[in-house]
């Protein structure tokens, strides 16, 4: 086997089949369950920690604070500000407070409820721009008055004379939202300590093994040798886990401290909320240009958010801060960063280290100066972009570039030329450049690895590394390593990897270092075995060791040849038949220590990578939705050792770049996290993620083992300033804030769409007690109805106890009369969400799926169809879409749209109908007026409310309700026939179904029985549209349009919008003007409704989504085109 | 509850507590641990698994409620030979945290669906969520196994 042949991951028939272990899954019967008490406030005092109830409770076997931990923090590469758990105080929502260990989960959370811990809270600054406001309060002890944590001033090269020679700059901000890690294995660790060895076991999936015992270690008082980290599957880390993170040592603590094994294993909520995010960072930038198009200066200042504690913030902002310096040859550079503190969870190492935030940076303003100055924007890339040969004024020596081939074959492949020239149509294409480092040596261990290779003599080989692969492919580059250099097969070497105990050094992944750093040391061990064995063939053969040729287990010379596990076992330095090569590798590379403190000047990498990525994207200008249609990603990673590997880490890349351009944000509320859930953060689907056409240009580096470069983080870096930079060319619209979510577009776009926007508030007395209650939230009713109900809502643990599964809708209501304390379920996923969600249950279930006649979709003799309630939504789209009624096809159609295919086998009609709102503040615990009752606040009203709250008709509770089915049936005149607790039966309109968002006319112990849609209405032509974050996303607008008559004299329409109001939105606005315009006017008629709209000031943007959504079903009702605005 | 459930092929006959879901039953009952919790709220599709031969998530599925086989990647293993193998040529997995699900989800579109349009695979897969990948290594092994379909593995 030779590099860069395609070669299964060593581990591929374990990974595809399920059975690589992973920590959840090596759980031993006498585990406890760990679980953390963690902060409910931003910043506050600790009083007092009272765990006297909770070490007596039932099941209780450990209960930790931080008098059970030693007063020292993480050393965190010499950041050290990080204590284990809380001491003193808290600084940020959900920082630990205190764990306990139990023999169930419900124990373990019953405990932790009896911890009483009194807090006396003060003032906070839980943003950015709050930390930095004048008169702010100080987050961390260790920061001066302004919350910096760290700063630096750098200069590089000759700016002033730079300056004097610049004809045109370009000044701008670029702000970078706070992408999540959100690996798809969460956070667990399991601990168990081995009292009579004194050895701490760790499982934990992190890709530095060697980086999390040493911290573990450290705060146990234990010799690093005294913890081991076992091997297991690692579910993505991403940089989530490449520090240590909080579970680890409170894990191992309570295990101790129990002499039981102890799981801490965190739920989704808590990974969205809890563990580790990426950095908030806005970078200030100037660039400016010769006359001859030759940059001259950049000028930066680059600010990130640390939240609570640095933990890699400052390394961000260094990195960030000197890469702004680096990419494109400049004569000067004035680069000053500042790290700050806020009262928020903690940022931490993210794919790239800044990278990605200052590519976005420098490679929207090189468009933006090509525009300036009236040049292609990869022409200006090319004349200034970095050449083998360069050393760029930061000191990096740029070995080997092919920069200029990854542009020109974007421009090839995007058939740029042409495409550039037919911008501004709602089409656009665009282009950015990326270098990045191959590991940064910025300390003595991050450029050193061991490995360590044993051949058998029965000629089997074992490499050792003290690696990890967390997806990375990095077992099948080193295993490709190995067998290159002993003439055998990659899937021939046996891989030790990950455990502390049996393997050697390794500094773990990180800032893309596996391959040149881990890789070099067995490429280097590899060699040092094949020398030894070729010395030892060349005697027995008769010839020169450089004649003997290492071939399928065989080393060869002059016709003859001996099995290698033959001259392994014949070797002086073999025992027992097995020859042993360890190997101490350390690059060849200086130490750059990139601190705050530092100069940052130096050659930081052994190789810098080279990346262009290209995109093509459709703009909706109406509802500002993007359309990624496909992507060039063209890399310089040097020699490609293993290209299945390398091509799956570009589009993983890509695509995790097209989330942080498009949608993917952690949103918070005063410091508390609102986007707990996938279905409130918009990682891409396979269906939002366009084909990437992935090529490798250049040759072999002069560094790195075969020549390799480094692939991993250079993946993400380009993309999002392409996808910025192709909307910009696509609609004029120059968007400097990830991630361009479609109100930035619809609000960038506001001028050339203007007129949606609804009367004054003084001339519509009707909404003068909503509008005088909003005004009054910022000026303190927020304030003290927050400060009221401040407790979190209790979570509530009532468990179901009964299920009861009723052949027919008269057992159903027989039941639930029998029963005050049961609640009817469809396909019950939303209520075991919300059992999740800390809702509680109901004690009794009943289940309707088995009611035989609510599972039927019949037509009757008039052509009425009757759809069961308990029909799941798969099997209604099954039927419908083989019907020719168009009415049916727009529900079909409907149908398609909701949720994701596996959701829609489970989930039912009636369910659907019935669901709860799904406002995030509602959802994540916020304690709000529908949660925790009328004294509460509805935190939509001051907080994000730009995807998922009512634009129109909503009270105190903004939430809108998230059913599409109920948008069209209402369109399509449908009734709901519900069945009441006496056994009677009423039938209501599904416009009058509806009472508040999610709340329906049921009463106590009704049912949905059915829905039915009259044969009139299902052959009405009827058009359904929807925007969504994600291809399963819950609507923020859809709109469904059912033509009753679009005859001249008497048109007729049908038209109902969803995810604008609090209940389905009846637009009969619209339809009177449909009526008064005919077809002719739609784009008038689907405005009608607008000035009944009272939009909260951050989703006003919705009015114009839902008035293009509601013209295009209109005009597609009626068979007409809709004309694109331009 | 006393309950039996067919998995794999094999009968269980178990004592379901009514709020249990299908989920825990298979990891922590029967150790069945190739489909994976990523969230535990019906929204990452790693939990995927066949019930009467639908695809759904055991991580919002009651298991008082199953009354049809249950098909786990463990059980489809042999039969998603085709499609495995084009994952490990095609880059579909990384960590591989989701691959099972993603296993169990491909067999159902393979054994029934039409996979002439890659925007259509990749709806159908919209609910199987993959942070690695960027998907197109899994909609190739798709296309892939599909046309490998019947021959020998």
């Amino acid at each position: 086997m030779t590099i860069g042949d395609a070669f299964r991951h060593p581990e591929w028939v374990e990974r595809t089949s399920g059975s690589l272990p992973y920590t959840r899954d090596l759980m031993p019967d006498d585990v406890l369950t760990g679980r953390i008490l963690r902060s409910p406030h931003p910043a506050a005092e600790i009083v007092s920690i009272d765990t006297s109830a909770a070490e007596r409770a039932a099941g209780v076997a450990a209960v930790i604070t931080a008098r059970d931990l030693p007063d020292r923090n993480y050393r965190d590469y010499g950041q050290a500000d990080r204590p284990p758990i809380a001491r003193g105080s808290v600084v940020y929502f959900g920082q630990d407070v205190a764990a306990v260990a139990a023999e169930t989960p419900e124990q373990a959370d019953r405990a932790l409820a009896l911890i009483r811990v009194r807090y006396k809270p003060h003032r906070a600054a839980p943003s950015l721009a709050a930390a930095l406001r004048p008169g702010a309060p100080i987050v961390h002890p260790r920061s001066r008055a302004d919350n910096i944590a760290e700063s630096a001033v750098r200069s590089f090269g000759n700016p002033e004379g730079a300056k004097e020679r610049t004809s045109d700059a370009v000044s701008a901000r670029y702000d970078c939202g706070i992408q999540a890690h959100a690996c798809m294995e969460s956070h667990v660790a399991l601990a168990d300590w081995d009292e009579a060895g004194g050895i701490m076991n760790i499982w934990v999936p992190t890709q530095s093994p060697r980086n999390v015992r040493a911290e573990i270690a450290y705060m146990l008082d234990l010799d690093p040798e005294q913890v081991r980290l076992h091997r297991v599957g690692v579910g993505g880390d991403f940089g989530a886990r490449v520090k240590i993170s909080d579970i680890e040592v409170l894990a191992a603590t309570l295990a101790r401290s129990a002499g039981r094994p102890v799981a801490i294993s965190l739920s989704r909520a808590d990974e969205f909320a809890f563990t580790k995010r990426q950095h908030e960072c806005s970078i200030a930038m100037e660039t400016g240009v010769d006359r001859d198009g030759l940059l001259t200066y950049r000028r930066a200042e680059v600010v990130v958010e640390n939240g609570a504690f640095i933990h890699g913030g400052s390394n961000m902002m260094n990195y960030a801060s000197i890469l702004i310096g680096s990419q494109y040859r400049l004569e000067g550079a004035e680069l000053d960063g500042r790290s700050v503190y806020s009262n928020r969870r903690p940022g931490g190492a993210f794919r790239g280290a800044g990278g990605p935030q200052a590519t976005f940076a420098i490679e929207c303003q090189i468009d933006e100066l090509a525009d300036e100055i009236g040049i292609d924007p990869i022409d200006l890339r090319l004349r200034n972009v970095n050449r083998t040969g360069d050393c760029t004024i930061t000191g990096w020596e740029i070995k080997s570039s092919h920069a200029a081939e990854c542009l020109e074959t974007v421009r090839e492949k995007l058939n740029w030329d042409v495409a550039r020239g037919q911008g501004g149509n709602g089409r656009g294409v665009g282009v950015a450049l990326a270098m990045h480092v191959s590991g940064a040596i910025v300390s003595p261990p991050t450029g050193r690895a061991e490995a360590r290779i044993e051949i058998g003599h029965n000629g089997g080989v074992v490499l050792s590394s003290g690696c990890a692969d967390p997806g990375t492919g990095e077992y099948a580059v080193i295993a490709q390593l190995c067998a290159a250099e002993l003439g055998l097969r990659a899937d021939e070497i046996d891989c030790r990897v990950m455990d502390t105990a049996e393997t050697p050094f390794d500094p773990g992944a990180g800032s893309s270092r596996g391959t040149m750093i881990t890789g070099g040391a067995v490429q280097a061990a590899a060699r040092k075995t094949a020398a030894a064995l070729r010395e030892i063939a060349a005697q027995t053969l008769g010839c020169a060791p450089d004649d003997v040729v290492l071939r399928d287990g065989f080393a060869e010379a002059a016709g003859r040849r001996i099995g290698i596990g033959e001259l392994a076992a014949a070797h002086p330095d073999s025992v027992g038949g097995t020859l042993t090569m360890f190997c101490e590798e350390v690059v060849d590379s200086p130490v750059v220590p990139m601190t705050a403190a530092d100069s940052g000047f130096g050659d930081l990498s052994p190789a810098y990578s080279f990346a262009a990525h290209g995109v093509e994207v459709e703009v909706d200008r109406g509802t500002g939705a993007v359309r990624v249609l496909r992507v060039v990603a063209a890399h310089d990673a040097g020699t490609v050792v293993n290209p299945v590997g390398a091509r799956s880490q570009v589009i993983g890349g890509v695509v995790m770049g097209l989330g942080a351009a498009l949608g993917e944000e952690l949103i918070y509320e005063a410091g508390r996290p609102v986007t707990t859930s996938y279905a409130d953060y918009a990682l891409p689907r396979a269906s939002e993620a366009p084909p990437v056409d992935v090529v490798f240009v250049g040759g072999p580096s002069p560094k790195g083992p075969a020549g390799a470069k480094s692939i991993s983080e250079i993946a993400l870096m380009p993309t999002a300033a392409a996808v910025a930079n192709a909307i910009a060319h696509a609609t004029g619209a120059r968007i400097r804030s990830l991630p361009i979510s479609p109100d930035k577009i619809v609000a960038a776009l506001g001028e050339a769409d203007a007129g949606i926007e609804p009367q004054p508030i003084w001339q519509r007395p009707s909404h003068w007690w909503a509008a005088g209650v909003r005004s009054a939230y910022p000026l303190g009713l927020h304030a003290a109805l927050h400060a009221w109900g401040r407790q979190s809502p209790v979570p509530r643990h009532s468990a179901v106890e009964t299920i009861v599964r009723p052949r027919s809708s008269d057992d159903a209501i027989a039941a639930l009369a029998a029963d005050r304390s049961a609640r009817p379920a469809g396909g019950a996923t939303d209520i075991l969400s919300m059992r999740d969600q800390g809702f509680g249950a109901p004690p009794t279930l009943v289940s309707l799926t088995a009611c035989a006649d609510m599972n039927e979709i019949a037509e009757d003799a008039d052509g009425n169809l009757t759809i069961g309630a308990a029909v799941t939504l798969a099997d209604a789209q099954r039927q419908l879409v083989r019907s020719d009624r168009p009415g049916d096809m727009a529900l079909a159609a409907t149908i398609a749209a909701i949720a994701s295919p596996q959701i829609r086998e489970s989930g039912t009609v009636g369910g659907n109908l019935c669901q709860a709102k799904r406002c995030w503040f509602f959802r994540s615990g916020f304690n709000c007026y529908k949660r925790g009752g009328a004294t509460r606040p509805c935190y939509a009203v001051t907080g994000d409310h730009r995807y998922f709250h009512a634009v129109l008709g909503a009270g105190r509770c903004q939430a809108i309700t998230p059913s599409d089915l109920a948008t069209t049936l209402i369109a399509l005149d449908a009734t709901a026939r519900i069945r009441d607790a006496g056994g009677g039966d009423r039938s209501v309109g599904l416009d009058a179904f509806y009472e508040g968002p999610g709340e329906t006319v049921l009463s106590g112990g009704e049912i949905v029985h059915s829905v039915v849609i009259p044969a009139q209405a299902r052959s009405r032509p009827a058009h359904f549209e929807k925007l969504a974050r994600t291809s399963d996303g819950f609507a923020m607008v859809s709109a469904c349009v059912s033509v009753l008559s679009d005859a001249p004299g008497a048109p007729q329409c049908r038209a109902v919008l969803g995810g604008v109001a609090n209940r389905p939105y009846r637009a009969r606005l619209s339809e009177q003007a449909f009526h008064r315009n005919g077809a002719a006017d739609n784009h008038a008629s689907a405005r009608a409704w607008v000035n009944e709209a009272h939009p909260l000031p951050g989703n006003a943007w919705k009015l114009k989504a839902a008035c293009a959504l509601l013209e295009r079903a209109m005009n597609a009702a009626c068979g007409r085109e809709t004309e694109t605005p331009t | 509850m006393e309950q039996t459930l067919e998995i794999n092929g094999n009968r269980h006959r178990l004592d379901i507590e009514a709020g249990e879901t299908l989920i825990e039953v298979l990891r922590d009952r029967l150790k069945l641990t190739a489909a994976k919790v990523g969230c535990g709220r019906g929204e990452c599709g790693a939990c995927t698994v066949l019930i009467g031969g639908r695809a759904k998530l055991a991580c919002v599925t009651l298991a008082a409620c199953v009354d049809d086989p249950v098909e786990t990647a463990e059980g489809l293993a042999d039969e998603a030979r085709g499609f495995r193998e084009a994952m490990a040529d095609r880059g579909g997995f990384q960590c591989s945290y989701c691959t099972p699900g993603m296993v169990v989800r491909a067999v159902s579109i393979l054994r029934g669906g039409d996979l002439s349009d890659d925007d259509a695979l990749r709806r159908d897969m919209a609910g199987n969520l993959c942070r690695c990948t960027g998907y197109q290594g899994i909609i190739e092994s798709l296309r892939l196994a599909s046309q490998t379909k019947g021959s020998p593995a």
